[in-house]
């Protein structure tokens, strides 16, 4: 390459190109940067689009207490198996069949506790 | 084949002058080379689709807006096909966005204003290169650039940070952006440094000299990583 050294008259953009070891592939690559950002703490996550801002304004609505009060205020967060949420799910969606009422996932674990600490 | 140079801008805090960094940089390739650069606006806030909407950017500056994460590497091997160099504007967050763009970097750029705070920032920030580096096995330079300086003379304050780092063997550029109307006006614009008139900005050919500066200084670390690189291939 030429290197022009303290060439303060005009700049140059030409650079040769220098192998950089063998490519990685793209899963090894996200596995990797997201295995640094762990450790070095930039585990954020960019929103995949920003949410778009509605200029719509919505008919205000009157306050009214909600009807629904369940009194579960505990979050609870946590990744588990994609055959154990569709489980949750349908015992939810059937329990509410039969019982002509709204029976949220959140009981359906509780339920399945109960039953736990029952048979325990 | 040409290598074309990935630049980032990289500060965990928002604020410090990576957007105003970037495009003074940009401006300056342009100008002085009148090669064809990538600029990927990698920032939620888009702050580079604001510039351009002005309709005065130069023909050969592309504007990349990036979405997430998950479009970033492929935008950056894009404007690697298309130009001779490409810089990443990334926002000011901790985000995972900015470890794939220090993953393609050959030069890290870490904005900082001359408050401790500031510089606590940009540990984060080298520590995140020096970490990919080691990771992807690839050289990734890095140097803090002090942005945003009092005109008038250089503050107690940056004195003994800029004295902190060099004993701490942290690379400094060997240049400073001054906080100059200049730089602020190209946003309010839209236009490229040397596109100003006297008219437009009081000081300009202080700000123009800064920019030049500014663009030798990061050449001669491309440069000198380069020569590194092909001495140790």
């Amino acid at each position: 390459m030429t290197i022009i050294e303290n060439d303060r008259a005009k700049l140059s953009l030409d650079f040769d190109d220098v192998e950089e070891g063998a490519p990685m592939s793209r899963p090894e690559i996200e596995q990797l940067v997201e295995q640094i950002s762990e450790e070095v703490g930039f585990r954020s996550r960019s929103p995949l689009t920003a949410p778009a801002k509605s200029e719509l304004t919505l008919p205000e609505q009157p306050k009214r207490r909600a009807r629904f009060k369940t009194g579960r205020t505990y979050p609870f967060n946590t990744k588990i198996k994609p055959e154990a949420y569709e489980l949750i799910c349908q015992l939810s969606d059937e329990a509410t069949e039969v019982e002509q009422r709204p029976v949220s996932m959140a009981e359906i674990i509780e339920r399945a506790l109960d039953r736990m600490q029952k048979s325990s | 084949m040409s290598k074309t140079p990935v630049i980032a801008f990289v500060s965990p805090k928002g604020g410090v002058g990576k957007t105003t960094a970037a495009l003074t940089l940009a401006s300056e390739f342009i100008h002085q080379t009148g090669e064809r650069i990538s600029l990927i606006d990698a920032d939620p806030n888009y702050p580079f689709k604001r510039w351009a909407a002005l309709s005065r950017k130069p023909h050969n500056l592309d504007i990349i807006c990036d979405e997430s994460e998950e479009t970033i590497l492929d935008n950056i091997e894009r404007a690697k096909q298309s130009s001779k160099a490409v810089l990443i504007d990334l926002e000011g967050t901790k985000n995972m966005r900015v470890t794939y763009a220090v993953s393609k970097a050959d030069l890290v750029i870490i904005p900082v204003q001359g408050s401790i705070l500031d510089a606590n920032e940009a540990a984060e920030a080298i520590k995140l290169v020096k970490r990919t580096e080691k990771g992807f096995s690839r050289k990734i330079d890095y140097a803090i650039l002090f942005t945003r300086l009092p005109a008038a003379l250089l503050t107690r304050n940056f004195l003994d940070i800029s004295d902190q780092l060099k004993k701490a063997e942290i690379q400094v550029l060997d240049a400073q952006l001054i906080e100059r109307e200049a730089f602020k006006t190209l946003f309010s614009t839209g236009r490229c440094l040397h596109d100003l008139s006297a008219g437009h900005v009081s000081g300009l050919e202080k700000a123009k000299a800064d920019a030049s500066n500014y663009a030798h200084a990061v050449m001669d670390r491309l440069r000198q990583q380069s020569t590194q690189s092909i001495q140790a291939a």
